[in-house]
């Protein structure tokens, strides 16, 4: 084959001479140098010939008659003595090369099309850059591997599609690897910097290959970054869902380092963090509770989220104000080109998502919306106390995407969703209003205005303004009816610049302003109702940021990230602030006056540096070692003394008693991959310091309460732990197994007696888990139906359990002194899924699948907590276990 | 419907309301702290301060504190003793000691081994103002089925008031010891809801006219109930107690359950400051109220004991039992 197109080349470049053909007279002489031959055939003709001086230099010139015949025959003819081929390049461009290496060329074509200066000069790099874009709607792909054949030098596209590797000149072969795509391969001959527009191909079937956390293949080894993962939203289609729902939260649960709170619960814990120590950026929007029913869902809608970032180390300088870890959640830009449609059914939710362009292939829309109504469910059911309850849940996503030309991008993403509950118990006693019924509604809005500028390759600049509010409300709708209402809004401006100085070296720096509101609760009667309204007054604050930071490769064996980020935070007025008696918070009694501050007075300020730096060294192809240390601030805490977070959880600012939290991460990381990449292996150990963690005196009111900080105790806290992971990235059979151990404790110990928790001793936070083990698998059966499981193990987290027990009043009382110190039985699940896929033809109009999910399959009761009841002759324990059934769903899902 | 039933199980799992069962956690021994219980109030009797030590979950029987030195010292420093009449019970003469509305009093207690013990000092505040006592119906939901009693109280415009209840419903118990024997003499039977405590709290309430429910008398016959409802005023530390504890007994071990804690009271060691006590010292000023529920207009049957009917032959008869469910001591208030 190759012959026969050399033999078109030849044939059409013969074509080429002869039009050129003209008389050209070489000096016949015998003395006369080769090498002065060819450069006075050179200037005469106006061509170029490349070739090494030493080839040629000793090489007489012969005489040769040129008259009437081409210049390549007369070349030719001129080396004939010389034993050296001539390869024709371009129109004026010749290679004169020894036999073997000419031959070597010519065998690949490519190689023939694109060579230029080959470079017979000193070894050199050169850049290879460009985008990648889908072939069928011109949209850039960020996270897309890019390798080099031997996998010495790889990368991974940046959220706009681009890459940039450096290379050493000459003849390279790179490979393109993208979930859900074709893997591409082109082969380069590198001689100055290139520039390249890779079309990327969607793979129609995707059964080929599903890799399950469609991370980019070798990216652990070549991103700076440590404790970070990337996952595109599509790769976690297969894994088994509860209800069927792709669930980022859920599946951030599976990574090691990360645990959940428990079945019906918000929020996670990374390394031992909070749940309150996770920023959560949906489309930059930082969201104040990621769930819908009680944590059964996460707010993200699984079609129209396209991909995320989740750093539990290692965050980059852009993010800040929260110290555990960084979710960042992007949706996708509506297509440009035509419209496309997706959706899915289940027993009780319902989805769709809509794209396409809206005028010409500028301006596009992405909506995307998901209801869930169970009411129709809970009356069918029959039982009497489901009759009255309710949970309802929607939301609606709306994006616009406007591209006047290629250097502005222009954004605007929406997104509303509320959640309605209705429990028929009293399940606020506990706030010492009796009452019948409670109404739970809670509502998240977020919009974000994007301007991308591209002026050029090297430089990016993006701005934002973001708004975020977070409202919730408890109704208490029977006697005495009341409402307590608590809020957080979030206003948040960010500049990001980038700068590409070279290819090894790029420079960011930004500005962020956060302004954030908090109503922390205020209650009001209703109608008829007699309760004195109380409104605990709302707090306003000021966070701003300034960062810089340089992404170095120094050789191409360690790049070093290294950068600052200052943060300083304001509270604000107008304000009443109390002031104690000997700064003793311990109860309200010590208050000894208020103090009032007037609209947009600085009340309270805090600022500092978080310094972060992180390396990488490319110990040899296979192996890298990572460092990484970072310090991070958060002025905005959640006030929760529940197990889990409530919906009507009550955030809370930095002031004069409670003090920012700060974290410093120190980790270090193994990565180990295969030669051919289908092996993953990582070890991570980190260790972290936190200042002024935050827990709360025994039997802490939180609602309502207007002097909080009496309720707040701050100390010192630690983390610590090991996190091993093997992955398998493809094949039939991919996916992972990870184990962590992990510690997180927390010291209390103040001066005054009541400001100490356990005697001042370090003791189990409640993200303590020291064991986990999480595997996730999946197995491509046959090319239509795909099998995965899911188990996660977990130690218990700590409780608190009596250590002895009085009667009071004929009442019996439990005495709990020691906080945290017992455990509840370990949790562990087994999920199972099957993918059907009945349709496999390429370019079909309407794809659809059907999955078939079983949540919890052996159906283990895990203790959500553990209580204790009974009377003043005898004392049981309980435990309390949601969904302690198997759970199976089923989904029917459609693209079009 | 079987399946639907089946599935609606999950439910009701996913709206966190079931999947209780027992379960057996190992827990470490009580330590060696005391237990204060102690009212004292403005009725004229004689007022009991309990002493006792903490005692492990499962035992029944709590060890006694004897042979300590127990005293109230009110705001004029005069100092009234209480002896040991059981073991670890100490009560006030009655003749000599009647707390007032107005004073402040402070519990001293010293062991025999010399630990000193003392509560912060606690006002006794008065009553509110009663507007109205009235009941309302409710059988919106079986379980919950009965006849609500509300207590309309004008609020004393001090901060720092609030109030508990402790209700009582007699019924005349048809028969005694066993269902199948009549009683020998007039026998109420006593019905509380322990668990329920009945407190409100002044920061939702104060100085207005407000509602509290105070109880709740099920509907199992048609004749009228007697309650008899004692309120009791409380300081802030008395209140923050019984919230606690209140929050405590409403504990199902729910996501809304904020972390239990130990409840802290009033009582502090002063020779040994790092010491826990727990328990506390209250002081109320009281009042009873007598109310009567009519129930004869409900047009459903009522749920009553299934009586079995009496054996053949001369009716015998059984003594009422004195016990914390019956008595043969007429209710103050009884009119019927």
């Amino acid at each position: 084959m190759f012959k026969s197109l050399f033999l078109t080349i030849i044939s059409l470049l013969t074509l080429v001479f002869q039009l050129q053909a003209q008389e050209i007279i070489l000096p016949p002489t015998d003395t006369v140098k080769l090498i002065d031959l060819l450069q006075n055939f050179e200037k005469e003709k106006n061509i170029k010939c490349y070739y090494k001086n030493e080839w040629l230099k000793d090489l007489k010139g012969i005489e040769i008659k040129v008259k009437d015949t081409l210049i390549e025959e007369a070349l030719k003819e001129l080396l004939i003595p010389s034993k050296l081929k001539l390869i024709r390049y371009t129109i004026n461009e010749y290679l004169i090369l020894p036999e073997k290496e000419a031959n070597y060329l010519i065998s690949d074509t490519t190689e023939l099309n694109s060579f230029r200066k080959l470079a017979f000069k000193k070894s050199i790099f050169f850049v290879f850059k460009g985008e990648v874009v889908d072939q069928s709607n011109k949209k850039p792909i960020p996270g897309v591997s890019i390798q080099e054949e031997s996998k010495k030098i790889g990368t991974i596209t940046d959220s706009l599609g681009r890459f940039e590797l450096s290379m050493s000149k000459g003849k390279q072969r790179i490979l393109f690897n993208m979930l859900g795509y074709k893997q591409q391969q082109i082969t380069i001959i590198l001689d100055k910097n290139l520039e390249r527009q890779i079309m990327f191909e969607p793979d129609a079937s995707q059964l080929a290959e599903v890799m399950i956390f469609g991370e980019a293949k070798d990216s652990q080894l070549k991103v700076s970054e440590i404790g970070m993962t990337k996952v595109n939203l599509q790769s976690l289609r297969k894994l088994p869902s509860f209800m069927g729902e792709t669930d980022v939260v859920k599946s951030i649960i599976m990574l090691p380092g990360v645990s959940s709170v428990g079945e019906g619960a918000t929020g996670f814990f990374v390394r031992g963090g909070t749940i309150d120590q996770n920023l959560i950026l949906f489309d930059d929007v930082p969201i104040y509770n990621s769930s819908h029913l009680f944590g059964m869902f996460s707010i993200f809608h699984p079609d129209y989220a396209k991909d995320f970032v989740f750093y539990r180390g290692g965050i980059p300088v852009k993010y800040g104000g929260r110290i555990s870890s960084v979710l960042d959640i992007k949706s996708k830009e509506g297509d440009f080109e035509k419209i496309r449609g997706r959706g899915g059914l289940s027993i009780l939710t319902n989805r769709f998502s809509i794209e396409g362009p809206i005028v010409g292939k500028k301006l596009s829309f992405n909506f995307a919306t998901r209801i869930v109504y169970t009411d129709w469910f809970l009356k069918l059911s029959g039982i009497k106390s489901l009759q009255n309850t309710k949970a309802n849940f929607q939301d609606f996503n709306l994006r616009l995407d406007y591209k006047p030309s290629e250097k502005h991008k222009i954004s605007f993403i929406n997104y509303w969703g509320r959640d309605y509950l209705k429990l028929a118990s009293d399940s606020l006693s506990l706030l010492g209003i009796n009452g019948g019924s409670t109404i739970i509604k809670y509502s998240n809005l977020c919009s974000s205005l994007q301007w991308t500028y591209t002026p050029s390759k090297k430089v990016n600049l993006w701005n934002s303004i973001n708004y975020s509010n977070y409202k919730s409300d408890i109704i208490n709708p029977d006697f005495n009816p009341f409402e307590i209402r608590t809020g957080v809004s979030n206003l948040v401006q960010k500049t990001n610049f980038e700068y590409l100085l070279t290819n090894s070296n790029k420079f960011s720096l930004g500005l962020e302003n956060n302004f954030f509101r908090i109503n922390p609760g205020n209650l009001r009667g209703l109608s008829s109702s007699n309760i004195t309204p109380i409104k605990v007054l709302p707090e306003q604050g000021l966070e701003s940021a300034f960062y810089i930071a340089h992404d170095w490769q120094i050789i191409p064996l360690i790049t070093i990230n290294y950068g600052t980020r200052y943060s300083r935070f304001a509270f604000l007025g107008p304000s009443e602030r109390y002031q104690y008696k000997d700064n003793l918070l311990a109860n309200n009694f010590t208050i000894l006056d208020t103090v009032s501050y007037s609209s947009n007075q600085v009340v309270y300020s805090y600022g500092g540096f978080e310094p972060r730096i992180s390396l990488v060294l490319r110990l040899n192809e296979k192996n890298s070692l990572k460092f990484n240390y970072n310090r991070t601030r958060q002025y905005i805490h959640l006030m929760s003394n529940t197990t889990s977070s409530l919906p009507i959880d009550r955030w809370k600012l930095s002031d004069e008693f409670v003090k920012p939290q700060i974290a410093d991460q120190y980790a270090i990381g193994f990565f180990r991959s295969s030669i051919s990449n289908q092996w993953v292996f990582s070890w991570e150990l980190y260790h972290r310091d936190i200042q002024n963690p935050i827990d709360f005196r025994g039997g802490a009111e939180v609602l309502l309460n207007k002097n909080i900080e009496t309720s707040i105790l701050q100390g010192q806290g630690k983390a610590q732990g090991s996190e091993w992971m093997i992955k398998k990235t493809n094949g039939k059979v991919n996916g992972w197994i990870s184990y962590a151990y992990s510690q997180s404790l927390i010291k209390l110990d103040g001066v005054h007696p009541d400001d100490k928790i356990n005697n001042g001793n370090w003791y189990p936070s409640i993200a303590d888990r020291p064991h986990q083990l999480n595997l996730a698998l999946s197995y491509q059966a046959t090319r239509r139906w795909n099998i995965a499981i899911n188990f996660v193990y977990n130690t218990g987290r700590p409780i608190t359990y009596p250590n002895g027990r009085y009667t009071f009043n004929g009442l019996p009382v439990l005495n709990y002194e020691f906080r945290n110190l017992d455990r509840i039985p370990d949790y562990h699940r087994l999920d199972l899924s099957f993918t059907f896929e009945p349709n496999l033809t390429k370019n079909k109009k309407w794809e659809s699948s059907w999955n078939f999910s079983i949540f919890n399959v052996y159906g283990r009761r895990n203790p959500f907590s553990v209580y204790f009841k009974g009377n003043e002759s005898s004392m049981q324990a309980y435990q309390l276990s949601i969904l302690g059934v198997a759970f199976p769903s089923i989904t029917y899902n459609f693209k079009f | 419907m079987k399946t639907i039933n089946y599935i609606s199980l999950f439910i009701l799992c996913l709206l966190l309301q079931t999947c209780i069962e027992p379960f057996d956690p190992k827990i470490a021994p009580a330590p060696q702290h005391l237990v204060v219980e102690g009212l004292i109030t403005n009725q004229n009797k004689s007022h009991v301060i309990k002493l006792s030590f903490l005692k492990n979950i499962n035992i029944v029987k709590a060890e006694g504190l004897s042979k300590a030195d127990v005293r109230v010292i009110d705001n004029n420093g005069i100092e009234y003793v209480f002896k040991e009449k059981n073991r670890g019970e100490y009560h006030s003469d009655s003749i000599q000691f009647l707390a007032q509305i107005g004073n402040i009093y402070t519990l001293k207690i010293v062991t025999k081994e010399g630990k000193v013990y003392q509560s912060s000092p606690e006002k006794m505040l008065p009553q509110p103002t009663i507007n109205s006592i009235y009941n309302v119906y409710n059988d919106e939901n079986s379980e919950e089925e009965g006849f609500y009693i509300y207590i309309d109280i004008k609020d004393n415009p001090e901060e720092g008031n609030s109030y508990r209840w402790e209700s009582t419903y007699y019924s005349i118990k048809p028969r005694c010891r066993e269902l199948t024997t009549l009683c020998c003499e007039l026998c109420w039977k006593i019905y509380r809801v322990p668990n329920r405590i009945m407190i409100s709290e002044d920061k939702y309430y104060n100085n207005m006219n407000s509602t509290m429910e105070v109880f709740r008398v099920p509907y199992d016959s048609r004749s009228s109930a007697f309650v008899n409802i004692e309120q009791y005023s409380m300081t802030t530390s008395s209140y923050q107690f019984w919230s606690q504890l209140k929050k405590q007994i409403a504990n199902v071990g729910s996501i809304f359950d904020p972390i239990p804690s130990s409840i802290g009271g009033n009582m502090e060691c002063k020779t040994e400051p790092n010491e826990k006590v727990y328990g506390c010292f209250s002081v109320s000023s009281y009042s009873l109220i007598s109310y009567s529920v009519r129930r004869d207009y409900i047009t459903r049957n009522p749920i009553t004991e299934n009586l079995p009917p009496l054996p053949p032959g001369p009716p015998s008869c059984n003594p009422c039992d004195e016990s914390l469910s019956s008595t043969k001591i007429k209710p103050t208030g009884w009119k019927f």
